[in-house]
């Protein structure tokens, strides 16, 4: 046994035991202190609670979809919550927006800008505009409403609705008949 | 606790486990075979054993850069054990015994200023210019009519380490309760007025001027004139007059105090026990 | 008493942030606030204190060659304790989430923190379990009060509040900023040394009185 244990092979063991007791202990510590991922951002859009899906792999012209969560809210209706980063237009770039649909129906509940996009021109943000969109069929959205959101920023008004834009296509693909 | 237990993923847990142990087998088994490749004949290792012993005030005093060299150069005989101020005498022996030399040096010491003058000595002339003890000294043996007068210009000031040495009443003066015994001072005053004793000295003789009489009276007020009473008087033959001054014979002192006693300068002073 | 000695040495006479100067990038990133410096003062404690036990009890056994990777390690496990119970104890409250965002990058920093792996190196390697746990946190708590101050002066200064709790409105931005940090931080040490030798020279003077300097004039 001595022979074994010659000065190299004790210092490596001793930094493997070392190393393997303590990360062990932090791995297991890890699972204990386990914090659930805060889906505040989509309750900001429509109040609920909320659990992480996968999103799905979808062709999608517009933009990307984040993170996508379902979830229901007090009087149990189904929900889809999607965190969209629009593909910008002309000099507008890329939007973040939140939007929340019925997962049934694929109507907005509920939806806002999270970080706007660069743009050259000031940026004239409207909430009351996105709000007149609850209610909508997600399906219904026509691209490129100049009336829609933002006054006096077309690009940036288009990169919010190719937001919308995506979210209709992932809706369709995913949850549509 | 069991509890507990559910939560935990234990698949993960395995995983990140197994991914450590490789990992650290790898960088040990690395560390281990480039150490092998580097690996330099042992440095003495008395340097250590010696460094512990020191004083380790890494005062500099000894020439060297540090305690660390001083042993480094004491193992390899390019340094003595004299050298060092501040290691005690027991510790000495000590590594006189790991370096396998007899230690001859003396005991402990301390550091007394030979002077008593300062203000009470005349000024041969009025010093103008650059203010450090060494500079007074290139020019004609500096100010004061005693040629071996403390000039109080504080260039023992600036070489201790500890600030241990202050000056008023133009005369240095050294804080027994500060010093470490490294003996910087010792080497930088241009008098060479700063000397070692026996750190169980009880007095010492606080003048180095070699004149006689009225000569030294002119000069100053308390400096030794000479007149040999101390020798006469001491009861264990410690003190002998060389050069018109008092030299004490530390082993054989007792502490009586009767040359202190006797002395009409006062030039004789005791010292506090340390 | 050993326990006075080692208080006496983290606090005052070995003060790891105003004498011995080490972990300076911690202390100026984090002495904006006067409580980013108690949350960083308290993580680094922590992890001190938690280490320097870990290293005594293994001081034996760890072979001489691989001290360093060993101290890191140990460190490192700690630390990352540290990251997770400010986050989960953040998730539950918002200041301590505050906190832990203001530390950003200066939280897994810790590890490679000169005065953690100095003291595991000088003290907890060569002393006992109950010495080296109080090394460690007296080390901290000298450490903390360092920083608490520090970010106090740069915060009532720079930013008219101290704690978060506002005072008035006079500031003086330079403080906020890192080149403020540095003169603030340079002007403590220089402050804390004055004070300190002063000190240590009385009490090595046991009270003697020093003439009245009359050096000659030249």
């Amino acid at each position: 046994m001595k022979k074994i244990l010659t000065p190299s092979v004790k210092c490596v063991l001793t930094l493997v035991i070392i190393a393997v007791v303590c990360v062990a202990a932090l791995a297991i510590l890890n699972d204990l202190l386990y914090v659930p991922p805060d889906f505040s951002a989509f309750s900001n859009a429509y109040e609920a609670e909320y659990d992480q899906v996968e999103v799905a792999d979808v062709a999608l012209t517009s933009g990307k979809v984040l993170l996508a969560v379902e979830g229901s809210d007090s009087q149990g209706k189904q929900l889809v919550g999607l965190y969209i980063e629009s593909a910008g237009y002309g000099k507008a770039k890329a939007f973040t927006v939140i939007i929340v649909l019925e997962k049934d129906t694929g109507i907005i509940l509920g939806s806002y800008i999270k970080e706007q996009g660069s743009s050259a021109a000031p940026y004239d943000y409207d909430e009351s505009k996105l709000a007149v969109l609850n209610g909508t069929n997600v399906a219904d959205i026509v691209p490129k409403d100049p009336e829609m959101v933002v006054t006096g920023a077309t690009h940036s008004s288009y990169a919010v609705m190719n937001a919308f834009v995506t979210a209709q296509e992932y809706y369709q693909a995913v949850y549509g008949e | 606790m069991l509890l507990f237990f559910r939560e935990i993923n234990w698949a993960s847990v395995g995983f990140t486990v197994a991914i450590m142990f490789a990992v650290a087998l790898l960088f040990g088994i690395i560390i281990m075979l480039i150490s092998r490749v580097t690996a330099v004949k042992g440095a003495d290792p008395r340097i250590a054993e010696i460094k512990a012993k020191l004083g380790g005030a890494n005062c500099g005093a000894c020439g060297k850069a540090g305690c660390e060299d001083f042993a480094k150069a004491l193992c390899e005989g390019t340094a003595t054990l004299e050298q060092c101020g501040q290691t005690s005498k027991e510790n000495k022996v000590a590594i006189s015994n790991i370096l396998g030399i007899n230690y001859t040096g003396g005991g402990d010491t301390r550091i007394v200023v030979a002077c008593s003058g300062g203000v009470n000595c005349k000024d041969k002339f009025e010093y103008q210019g650059y203010g450090d003890c060494v500079s007074q000294q290139m020019l004609a043996d500096g100010r004061k009519a005693c040629l071996t007068g403390c000039l109080g210009s504080g260039t023992c000031v600036n070489v201790c380490p500890v600030q241990a040495i202050d000056v008023y009443d133009g005369l240095s003066h050294i804080l027994d309760k500060v010093c470490i015994g490294c003996g910087s001072c010792v080497k930088a005053c241009p008098k060479n007025i700063i000397h070692r004793i026996p750190r169980d000295a009880k007095i010492y003789v606080a003048c180095s001027n070699n004149c006689k009489g009225r000569e030294v009276v002119e000069m100053c007020s308390t400096g030794c004139i000479g007149c040999g009473l101390c020798e006469k008087k001491c009861p264990e033959n410690a003190i002998h007059m060389e050069n018109n001054t008092p030299v004490i014979d530390y082993s054989k002192c007792t502490g009586c105090m009767t040359c202190v006693g006797v002395c009409p300068k006062k030039v004789i002073k005791p010292l506090e026990k340390l | 008493m050993k326990v006075k000695e080692l208080a006496l040495d983290g606090i005052v006479r070995q003060n790891p942030a105003l004498k011995l100067v080490l972990g300076t990038c911690s202390i100026l990133a984090l002495s904006n606030e006067a409580i980013n410096g108690l949350g960083m003062g308290a993580a680094v404690t922590f992890v001190l204190i938690c280490s320097n036990l870990v290293i005594s009890i293994l001081r034996n056994i760890i072979p001489d060659k691989v001290r360093i990777p060993a101290f890191i390690l140990i460190i490192a496990t700690f630390v990352t304790v540290v990251k997770m119970l400010l986050y989960y104890l953040g998730s539950k409250s918002a200041a301590i989430m505050g906190i832990y965002n203001a530390m950003g990058v200066f939280l897994p920093l810790i590890v490679v923190n000169c005065i953690i792996l100095a003291r595991a190196e000088s003290f907890a390697s060569h002393n006992t379990i109950g010495l080296s746990v109080m090394d460690g946190l007296f080390m901290g708590i000298g450490y903390t009060v360092a920083l608490t101050l520090l970010g106090a002066v740069r915060e009532i200064l720079g930013n008219g509040s101290i704690f978060g709790v506002a005072l008035w409105n006079f500031k003086i931005a330079f403080f906020t900023t890192p080149a403020g940090a540095f003169m603030t931080y340079g002007m403590f040490i220089a402050l804390f040394t004055f004070v300190y030798d002063r000190i240590v020279r009385k009490q090595k003077l046991g009270g003697a009185k020093i003439l009245k300097p009359k050096t000659t004039e030249v």
